[in-house]
């Protein structure tokens, strides 16, 4: 299918605008006051990372998930506090790599080879190796037993009961190598009622635990039930799986010496983050309302519209909740003492029933209407109430504290190019986590990999890539 | 061994079981000097995983989030011994499960003294103060080092202590904001050729505090492997920052490559995908509980379905008599392009229109496609497959009664997590914390209280 | 004080009922809004939260109703279907304060409600401790 042809613009490179220095970031500021500042500085700026140790490089990691990104999220954590992760991937690779935007195919990220691969896919192929491995060939089940026997966590996300049928479940792999952790991912889960089917990928389990449910506009606002902007249900999920495989690395060196296995779901994560559903429905049976940009617990605490987008501001208490309406009566007096002078507004905690919030948020919306989300955000940080706007990806990119603090980072990759991403989020003092390159292509370390951890020889490999086994 | 795979899991994941399991983090002990749910969630994950943790609030009436609760209606009571007629808002349900409650007042040098005699017998503690504000304190990561090398401590918020945007404070849906979550969430503003079909929307936050509650798992994933490091390797303890806003970046990791790399700006797409069609979430037009007095049920249904290889969205099509979008969208390449997908979903809605979410979802499963209804917190909470795998469950508390409750964040087949108890009152646990770790005497603690450093 | 010149606050010049137009109903509209407080209705344009036309006499049927509405003197307000928006609820009768919840949804006993000193042993409620219901 041909290209398509991309658009005639301009594209700066990143940072379109310089990132400031520190003597910009700390002008006029008395030394005792930045003090801590600086000293956080010398502790955790990320230019220093590479002379510092890593907390996991003594752990080796076996991601044999696809599809979803469930598992690559969750070997990701590990790949960036330093442990060795092996991406298993079917010959061909994994069809995650082929996806991209609206199947636009010029938007996807070539390797030095030729080959091309998806953003998506992209994004959580830090710092990993890539192997090919049939398992649907005995041969290729047989391989993946003796890596069971050479690593220390293997994370696969095949429906629920596969690699059991197939003699590499953790009923065997436990067998042949006690010391394995070893982790399912999905959506629902590997057992139960409305455990996975093949094909389950993010939203079913964002559909299936209430999040979309609880989250848009209410339907008197026009709105519907809506889903996350990105797969966020796995990013959770892999974060759980993560947790679990490291508490169990954990038990197993300081105490029993055994591995185990642990099932993490996208559903179970975001259920146990769904905050108070499910104690306010053991209490009196309430249903969790979907109350869009606004908060059924707190006002002001919201996202409402502005001139030139959207704007959050918080301010729960009576502090901030006068010092937002002195904000907006500087410019529209009369908004602000009309709302200053309801007493049904008066308690803090009167504010909370939804009317009062439409009372709340249309006037204070008539004051965002006539101003940009940077004039906003300035005039309410004037009386010391915190505000953001809602930032696009661009702006979100050029944010100076974000290139200062090194949230992204541009990887000049060997096989890739140079990629902007998001980097590691362990910002840490001794042992940082770090992103050493973007991704492999399919098998790139077949090579490597089959050598060193099973003692293949070249005439070994060339006879499996034959039978189609790797 | 004739024991089928999913009656296996059933008995090694079974959540009766859990008691009879050892804690994987038995005898580890941190502070949780945390207020609102960024920070409380971190040391809250460590306490379901065994460790005792203690949480540190202001006096009398405890931290923030006690006072936080939907529509100001459902509290449990009491707040404290203190204050019997006062309760906790359910805000503060879901990150303080496990835990022992200390009452300490930070700003006292007293106070500060015990939080020293804490530390140096804690394996980590976990701060969410404004950066800075601990070390003021003479309790931050550069003095209890020095009681404690083997401190691991995990300092978490918004923008973090360093860098242009040192000062802001920040809350989870202006992390959301500032982060980039909100940008592609939610209904583009309109859909050209498909004008009052489908909704015109505004940018929308996620319905849970993800940056909060997720970004404490990261914390609590990060102090699991410094806790690794140092007991297997290193011997010292650590010291992290973890930025609100920055997780939000680490979410968008791929829409951020392809900014850098095209120029491109993600925009929100709705209940569809990007990568896949057909996969969304489909508006159902009936309600499964037409007249019930519940709002939040009466509405009408919505229903995951997903088909997006060339044989299932075929086989789907034909199924809702749409044969002929079949035949115009033959390949995936030709139904994810963006110009094509509203009319599949159209076609789709309006097959729908006269359908429970349920009756959709049968209908799909009986066709072998994949589907997941979209089900509200009652559909959760009442759900054979949530509640036989403790997903949810009930705890029997022992403070505050039978509560319902989300259940811990995964299974394990030896040491699993699990939940003793929902929360506390605030300085429920005064007595017990102050004898056993800091030797204080009855009287003494009686002083202490009366001065309100406790 | 005059909300005349606002957008997204609608004095009704019939009956000076000052009618809320939520920002997220309202921030894109053009069509009719029908006052709360006496039944006009009004077509109003609004772009991106600025009033662009309106408001002008117009005849029924509404399009939409305004998110609340209330008189200038707070005295009286409106919140029934019939004239402002629905509000979402949790649960069929909305409270907006503290409902005291001695027994939960399935029956069984939970400590939902104002205790006094008395009720307590320690920091736990005695009816808990005990398994018996509160008074």
């Amino acid at each position: 299918m041909a290209e398509q042809k991309k658009p005639d613009i301009p594209v700066l490179p990143w940072p379109a605008v310089a990132t400031p220095t520190p003597d910009e970031v700390y002008a006029g500021e008395a030394d005792a006051k930045k003090e801590y500042a600086l000293w956080l500085e010398s502790a955790l700026r990320q230019s220093e990372n590479f002379k510092k140790p890593e907390a996991l490089d003594r752990i080796r990691v076996l991601d044999c998930t696809a599809n979803m990104i469930i598992g690559h999220w969750c070997s990701s954590l590990f790949a960036e506090k330093g442990a060795e992760v092996i991406m298993v991937e079917p010959p061909g690779g994994d069809p995650l790599r082929k996806l991209t935007p609206f199947g636009r195919k010029e938007y996807m990220f070539k390797d030095t080879s030729g080959g091309a691969v998806g953003a998506r896919f992209l994004a959580e192929a830090r710092s990993k190796q890539s192997v090919t491995l049939n398992l649907e060939t005995a041969e290729g089940r047989e391989l993946l037993k003796k890596l069971a026997t050479q690593v220390d966590v293997i994370i696969e996300n095949a429906p629920p009961g596969d690699w059991d049928a197939k003699g590499i479940g953790y009923r065997q792999l436990s067998q042949i190598n006690p010391r394995l952790v070893y982790c399912w991912v999905g959506q629902l889960g590997q057992w139960g009622p409305m455990k996975d089917k093949p094909g389950n990928l993010d939203p079913t389990a964002q559909a299936a635990c209430g999040f979309v449910h609880g989250t848009g506009a209410p339907k008197s606002f026009g709105g519907t039930p809506t889903r996350s902007g990105w797969w966020m249900a796995d990013q959770v999920g892999g974060t759980t799986a993560a947790i679990g495989i490291m508490t169990a690395l954990h038990y197993r060196e300081r105490v029993s010496g055994r591995g185990q296995f642990i099932e993490a779901t996208a559903a179970n994560g975001v259920i146990r983050i769904l905050d108070y559903n499910w104690g306010w429905y053991g209490m009196d049976g309430s249903i969790r309302p979907r109350y869009g940009n606004w908060d059924l617990a707190i006002n002001i605490y919201a996202v409402n519209p502005c001139k030139d987008g959207q704007i959050m501001v918080g301010g729960g208490h009576d502090r901030l909740w006068f010092r937002i309406w002195k904000t907006v009566g500087k410019d529209q007096p009369a908004l602000e003492q009309h709302i200053i002078e309801d007493p049904k507004l008066k308690v803090v905690t009167d504010r909370l029933p939804h009317y009062m919030q439409v009372e709340t948020y249309t006037t204070l919306s008539e004051w965002f209407k006539d101003n940009t989300r940077f004039e906003a955000e300035t005039k309410l940080q004037a009386e010391e109430v915190a505000s953001g706007g809602v930032s696009f990806l661009d702006e979100v990119c050029e944010t100076p504290h974000y290139k200062y603090r090194g949230h992204m980072e541009v990887i000049d990759d060997q096989n890739y190019g140079p990629v902007l991403i998001g980097s590691s989020a362990f910002i840490g003092y001794r042992t940082p986590g770090r992103v050493k390159w973007i991704g492999r292509p399919v098998g790139f370390d077949n090579d490597d990999v089959y050598r060193r951890l099973l003692g293949l020889t070249k005439a070994d490999m060339d006879g499996l890539k034959g039978k189609g086994v790797i | 061994m004739a024991v089928s795979f999913e009656e296996y899991c059933r008995d090694v994941f079974d959540p009766k079981k859990v008691f009879s399991k050892p804690e994987p983090l038995k005898g580890y002990r941190f502070l949780s000097m945390t207020q609102y749910i960024l920070g409380p969630s971190c040391a809250n994950y460590l306490a379901e995983l065994g460790a005792e943790v203690i949480k540190i609030e202001l006096p009398r009436r405890g931290e923030p989030m006690r006072h936080t609760t939907p529509f100001n209606e459902p509290l449990l009571y009491p707040l404290s011994k203190w204050l019997p007629d006062k309760g906790t808002g359910l805000g503060f349900f879901g990150a303080n499960h496990n835990e022992y409650f200390l009452s300490v007042d930070f700003h006292k040098p007293e106070g500060q003294e015990i939080v020293k005699m804490l530390a140096a017998k804690s394996d980590g503690c976990v701060e969410n103060y404004r950066a800075g504000t601990f070390d003021r304190w003479g309790i931050g990561y550069r003095q209890l080092s020095q009681i404690n090398p083997r401190i691991i401590y995990q300092w978490l918020g918004g923008f973090g202590g360093w860098g242009p945007g040192r000062k802001r404070a920040s809350y989870d849906i202006l992390g959301q904001a500032q982060g980039g979550c909100f940008s592609v969430t939610g209904w583009p503003v309109k859909i050209p050729g498909y004008e009052g079909k489908f909704p015109s929307g505004l940018p929308s936050k996620h319905t849970i505090w993800i940056m909060d509650y997720w970004g404490g798992m990261m914390g609590a994933f990060q102090i699991l492997a410094a806790l690794y490091w140092r007991d297997n390797v290193s011997g010292v303890g650590d010291f992290y920052e973890y930025s609100q806003v920055q997780g939000a970046q680490r979410h968008l990791s791929d829409a951020i490559a392809l900014y850098g790399r095209h120029g491109l700006v993600q925009q929100r797409w709705g209940n569809w995908d990007v990568l896949l069609c057909v996969h969304g979430i489909i508006k159902c037009g009936k309600s499964s509980y037409p007249g019930s007095q519940f709002p939040a049920e009466a509405e009408e249904g919505f229903c995951l379905v997903s088909a997006h290889t060339d044989a299932d969205y075929a086989k789907l099509m034909k199924a809702v008599g749409r044969d002929d979008l079949a035949k115009k969208f033959p390949t995936h390449d030709d139904r994810v392009k963006a110009e094509n997908q509203p009319a599949m979903y159209e076609a789709l809605e309006a097959w729908a229109k006269d359908k429970t979410k349920e009756q959709v979802h049968e209908f799909m499963q009986k066709n072998g496609i994949n589907s997941q209804p979209v089900l509200n917190s009652k559909e959760v909470s009442t759900n054979e497959h949530f509640l036989q795998r403790g997903n949810v469950h009930w705890i029997d508390d022992p403070t505050f009664g039978d509560v319902f409750s989300q259940g811990p964040v995964f299974m394990a087949s030896e040491t699993p997590p699990r939940h003793k108890w929902a929360f506390k009152p605030v300085g429920a646990d005064n007595e017990y914390v102050l004898s056993k770790l800091c030797g204080l005497s009855k009287s003494k603690i009686k002083e202490l209280e009366s001065q309100d450093v406790i | 004080m005059s909300f005349a010149q606002c957008s997204l606050l609608l004095e009704c010049s019939k009956c000076q009922a000052v009618n809320y137009l939520d920002p997220f109903t309202f921030w894109f509209f053009k069509g009719k809004v029908k006052c709360a407080g006496c039944d006009a209705i009004w077509a109003i344009e609004i772009d991106n939260g600025t009033r662009t036309s309106g408001p002008t006499a117009a005849q029924p049927p509404h399009d939409k109703l305004p998110g609340f509405a209330q008189t200038k003197d707070y005295k009286t307000d409106w919140r029934s279907p019939d004239k402002v928006s629905e509000a979402p609820k949790a649960r069929p009768d909305f409270q907006g304060r503290p409902i005291p919840i001695y027994k939960n949804v399935r029956g069984k006993l939970v400590s939902g409600g104002p205790l006094k000193p008395e009720d307590l042993v320690g920091s736990r409620a005695k009816f808990i401790l005990e398994g018996r219901p509160y008074k």
